[in-house]
């Protein structure tokens, strides 16, 4: 009888524990969409205020970046926000017209979306 | 008979040593149940954790759509790339527009330099558009080239006025023409290499739950009707997306001075209308707050997906 109580037992916690597995997938999944979403609208925006103010989309990724003068040069709108609310999340302008926007996902890998004035 | 007892009690007395007792039984029950519970309890936070970041996601690709038809619809906004590149208009030309009102329908053939552009409106001001609220719209003018992107109902065709001229001639300044036709093929007697296009009315305007039929906010979209007929009208409101909650506007080419008084920007520059909508929860039970985006949407450049 101790055997049959911890067959089921055991059968019970596997199906429970697959299930929170199956939903913290699902959350994961979500959260990705989610987040690729939000950084999808900051390099849109990136683009549309490069585009307002007339100056390389590098250069609005360091004015609209997360440092305490740049947004005082440039109406960044959201990005510093769309910035803050993905975990890590980093603009950073290489040298050969490039933007690259990383951050962190849920299962701790880096996330990396890149643009450039070309795509505009 | 003595024996049968006898024999009966050491039944009786092994089938108790191979069992539980009863207090074992429950003290295994409680840790089950204790167990069970707190499983159940994880559980429940996890799948509603899992049933909120799905509504999130939905809600930011909800935005996404919206925004997606925002920037497809400004694109298209002004003449096409393709017919103001080739040294015909200047850059500085190229990012101009002329938009005129809605309610003013073209006349037989109306020439400009420019078409194309978007601008906010007032809707009570309107009232060529029916169904319309109050509160403010977005007003775009699309030109879309043809044959590929026009469709093929009736509408107004924009036309080079170069069209009709022989290869000898030339024009002082290139000006396009907007004309009724009852279908968008080619222009007869037009020069081959010469474009045409349909010219599109489009006003996106917003609907309270409160107004609304659906009993949800909405965003609509109103058009210029595309019947046979060549009467000037706008078409009734069409839902575009359920669950807007709200919707603001702001016109960045105007500013005001000192004295309160509005002025626009200089024209060089290309037009910007910055656009914040929020978008409802995708379930009314879910208690989650509206997700706000707020985009800034250029006439000029061609904006892509990042």
């Amino acid at each position: 009888m101790w055997i049959d109580y911890a067959i089921a037992a055991s059968i019970g916690f596997a199906g429970l524990l697959g299930l929170m597995q199956l939903t913290g997938e699902l959350t994961a999944l979500s959260m990705s969409a989610y987040q690729l979403t939000m950084a999808g609208f900051l390099l849109d925006e990136l683009a549309a205020v490069s585009s307002w103010e007339g100056v390389s989309l590098t250069s609005a990724a360091q004015l609209c970046g997360p440092s305490e003068w740049g947004t005082q040069a440039l109406h960044c709108g959201m990005i510093e926000a769309w910035l803050r609310a993905l975990p890590q999340g980093d603009l950073s302008a290489a040298a050969d017209g490039w933007v690259s926007l990383t951050w962190q996902q849920m299962d701790g890998s880096l996330m990396v979306i890149t643009r450039s004035d070309a795509s505009n | 008979m003595t024996s049968t007892i006898s024999h009966c009690c050491v039944r009786l007395s092994d089938q108790r040593l191979s069992g539980f007792s009863l207090i074992e039984c429950l003290v295994v029950n409680a840790l089950a149940l204790v167990l069970l519970s707190i499983l159940l309890t994880a559980s429940a936070d996890m799948i509603s954790a899992a049933q909120k970041a799905g509504d999130r996601s939905e809600q930011a690709i909800r935005a996404r759509q919206v925004f997606d038809f925002l920037d497809s619809l400004v694109r298209t906004a002004q003449l096409p790339d393709t017919w103001t590149t080739d040294d015909i208009t200047s850059e500085g030309e190229a990012v101009q527009y002329s938009l005129m009102d809605p309610c003013k329908e073209f006349g037989a053939v109306v020439t400009q330099p420019h078409w194309g552009g978007f601008r906010i409106v007032e809707l009570a001001n309107l009232s060529c558009l029916p169904g319309a609220d109050t509160g403010v719209g977005l007003y775009v003018e699309q030109v879309l080239p043809c044959p590929d992107e026009c469709g093929e109902g009736a509408g107004y065709q924009i036309v080079s006025t170069q069209c009709h001229l022989h290869r000898e001639q030339t024009v002082e300044k290139f000006q396009w023409q907007v004309s009724w036709e009852k279908n968008m093929e080619r222009p007869h007697r037009c020069l081959e290499s010469a474009a045409w296009g349909r010219v599109q009315r489009i006003v996106l305007s917003h609907r309270s739950a409160e107004d609304s039929i659906e009993g949800v906010a909405v965003l609509r979209l109103q058009q210029i009707a595309q019947g046979l007929e060549a009467t000037y009208r706008w078409s009734q409101p069409e839902t575009m997306v359920l669950g807007i909650d709200a919707w603001q506007l702001s016109d960045l080419n105007r500013f005001s001075d000192l004295t309160g008084k509005e002025a626009r920007l200089t024209s060089g520059r290309s037009h910007a209308v910055r656009v914040k909508a929020i978008i409802g929860p995708p379930r009314s039970e879910t208690a989650l707050p509206g997700l706000a985006i707020e985009r800034l949407l250029v006439s000029a450049g061609r904006l892509s997906r990042g």
